[in-house]
């Protein structure tokens, strides 16, 4: 019986874990998406000061901790 | 006709005119291959260097100015950002399919293999921005 519940208990989890992970991925193709219009933004604006903002570093740390927790996230259903 | 070139001939002036005209065709054709090669010759006229043509901007009066390095360099790590997050986008897209194919019950391989370059590349975009943005 406890067996049955742990088995149970697993699958839930990495049911859980895969909505997680497809839920990161999308988050992370926008972030990527939107972090691309910014950069070509700066890129073709013809004045030096046509820098990047700080929301765009932002983004892109988000999408780094993103793919960061896809990859463990993915790695535990190994350790499981 | 015959009888017309006969008479022709036979002029003296008619044969002054006819060397004159020979002459004269002559020196049109040996301008024209003097010229020919003296173009061929002469170095065509070369472009000071593209480098800092390509680095041109305009001011307000519509007028080329160039730019300095320190604005070249901010140019360069810009489309440098550019070609990143655009390769980003390409790996994020990747992951997405890739995720998309995976099950709860399966661990991908490919999966983890996108996200840590989906990760290295962010990491290196980030710091490329501060940099950017420090100048």
């Amino acid at each position: 019986m406890k067996a049955h519940d742990n088995q149970k208990r697993f699958e839930q989890l990495n049911v859980q874990r895969h909505k997680e992970m497809t839920s990161d991925t999308e988050k992370l193709l926008a972030l990527a998406n939107r972090l691309k219009a910014e950069a070509d933004k700066a890129s073709t604006g013809k004045a030096a000061t046509d820098a990047l903002s700080m929301d765009a570093v932002r983004q892109a740390e988000q999408i780094e901790k993103l793919a960061h927790s896809v990859r463990e996230k993915m790695r535990s259903s190994v350790s499981n | 006709m015959s009888a017309m070139t006969g008479m022709y001939k036979a002029s003296p002036r008619g044969q002054a005119f006819r060397w004159m005209i020979r002459g004269l065709g002559l020196a049109v054709v040996a301008l024209f291959i003097l010229h020919s090669g003296v173009a061929q010759q002469a170095p065509a006229p070369v472009a000071p260097n593209p480098e800092p043509a390509a680095h041109l901007q305009e001011d307000s009066g519509n007028a080329a100015v160039p730019l300095s390095p320190q604005e070249i360099l901010v140019q360069q790590r810009k489309d440098q950002l550019a070609a990143d997050t655009a390769l980003l986008l390409k790996l994020a897209n990747e992951l997405k399919s890739e995720m998309d194919k995976s099950t709860k019950d399966e661990l991908s391989i490919a999966v983890i293999k996108k996200a840590d370059q989906v990760e290295k590349l962010a990491r290196k975009v980030r710091d490329e921005m501060r940099l950017t943005m420090g100048n």
